[in-house]
């Protein structure tokens, strides 16, 4: 017990510590490859680095190469020998995306196909347990919808990160919503330290690149840190048997994406799209008039009175914390219904 | 957190209340209705099997619509209430 918890100190450390080390490293390397955006959001609109969010993808995958060796019996390394194959390949879907756009259809189909391991090696516990009902047996419908969190955990994360920090602020407060809940539910052994060993590693790995990455941003994560970050949580849920609390926790980008999706009809760059959300104007983001115009998270904060980007980020996190405190109520809930 | 912000709470923390609410509901559903179901003394097992799914899929769809209802709904709300927005659009 006392080996596991140094483990899980070593790896919060260690993380924290590669990605606060590699993502100053990777900035500049982007920087100097032309790789940079303009903040939009800002008055005098300053160009910043893009992509720098392969820190937090590197740091993940180090942390659980890292693990394999430390790995308590060959079910946790087999669990951690998929989650390492899937994130290598998200995170190649996001530089690929971020060097040459792919289009909204193909990135969540790509990531679909790329989580079809779960489903083939099943080495997870296709018994998720929800509030109320305890333990549900769904040993053939689990590993359908299994192949299909990844995509949608990667497609909220990447969908939310719109302004300084929202993202990384927002899976900062998840990934701790994810660790103290595996003190709640009681997982069995193998799926704890799963849940604990990524929650913490992603954790780490976050809060190293949200120094960077907070209002005002020096970096920005692109779509190789949002996916790779989304695609971090989805495993956590599946084999941490964190699915009920996982959701909840992550409900307001849940409720991002499925509405941008349903309110433009379908998935579309923002290219395709003909109304935007919100319009900016001296730093001030404005809601849009147009009702035929996705409605997003941040349009929905601005809708009654404009705001600056920092009121915007700090109303996010403050909803996300919102739903992370639900999200142990249910964790609560579900311990209750096992008992 | 201050007075104002208690009695005047931002209507996505009702959302996002509502939105867990009907979830925890559609837990209680289905172990008042689906659970209770036994395998054992039905003969068609595998046609039960795949009416749960189907009853389940059905009820997060509208789980989804509902909430993109409610979404719709609180824009609406929030931009009436938005006095740049009305005197914006008078002129």
């Amino acid at each position: 017990m006392l080996e596991e918890y140094i483990l899980l100190v070593t790896a919060l450390v260690l993380s924290l510590l590669l990605s606060y080390f590699f993502t100053p490293l990777i900035a500049k390397f982007m920087r100097s490859k032309g790789k940079i955006g303009k903040d939009i959001h800002k008055v005098d609109k300053p160009e910043i680095p893009e992509s720098v969010g392969l820190a937090v993808a590197i740091s993940i995958l180090i942390l659980l190469i890292i693990g394999l060796f430390f790995g308590l019996n060959q079910v946790i390394i087999n669990r951690l020998l998929i989650m390492i194959v899937i994130m290598l390949a998200v995170t190649i879907v996001g530089i690929i995306d971020d060097f040459r756009p792919l289009s909204a259809i193909l990135k969540p189909g790509i990531i679909t196909i790329i989580s079809i391991p779960i489903a083939i090696f099943q080495v997870a516990d296709p018994y998720p347990a929800i509030p109320i009902v305890g333990e549900v047996r769904i040993t053939i419908v689990y590993w359908a919808i299994a192949i299909l969190v990844v995509a949608v955990t990667s497609n909220a994360s990447n969908m939310i990160d719109v302004l300084n920090g929202s993202m990384s602020g927002s899976f900062l407060l998840i990934a701790a919503t994810g660790f103290i809940a595996t003190f709640i539910i009681p997982l069995n052994p193998d799926s704890a330290f799963i849940a604990r060993y990524g929650s913490l590693v992603l954790f780490g790995s976050l809060f190293g690149f949200w120094i960077f990455n907070r209002y005002p941003a020096k970096v920005f994560a692109g779509d190789t840190g949002s996916l790779a970050t989304g695609a971090m949580i989805g495993l956590i849920a599946i084999y941490g048997e964190l699915e009920f609390v996982l959701i909840v926790a992550m409900l307001p980008l849940i409720l991002n994406s499925f509405s941008i999706i349903g309110s433009i009809g379908g998935l579309k760059e923002r290219r395709e799209m003909r109304a935007r959300p919100v319009t900016v104007k001296d730093g001030i983001i404005y809601p849009s008039e147009d009702m035929k115009g996705p409605i997003t998270l941040v349009r929905l904060i601005v809708a009654d009175g404009e705001k600056n980007e920092k009121e915007i980020v700090k109303q996010i996190l403050k909803v996300v914390g919102y739903s992370c405190i639900l999200a142990l109520i249910s964790a609560l809930m579900i311990r209750g219904s096992l008992a | 957190m201050n007075l104002k912000s208690i009695l005047n709470p931002e209507p996505l923390y009702m959302v996002i209340t509502t939105i867990w609410l009907v979830l925890i509901g559609l837990c209680g559903i289905i172990a008042l209705l689906v659970v209770p179901i036994n395998y054992a003394s039905i003969e068609y097992s595998i046609l039960v099997s795949v009416l749960k799914v189907i009853a389940a899929g059905v009820a997060i769809a509208i789980w989804l619509i509902t909430w993109y209802r409610f979404l719709v709904i609180i824009l609406i709300y929030k931009m009436s209430k938005n006095n740049h927005l009305e005197s914006e659009s008078i002129n």
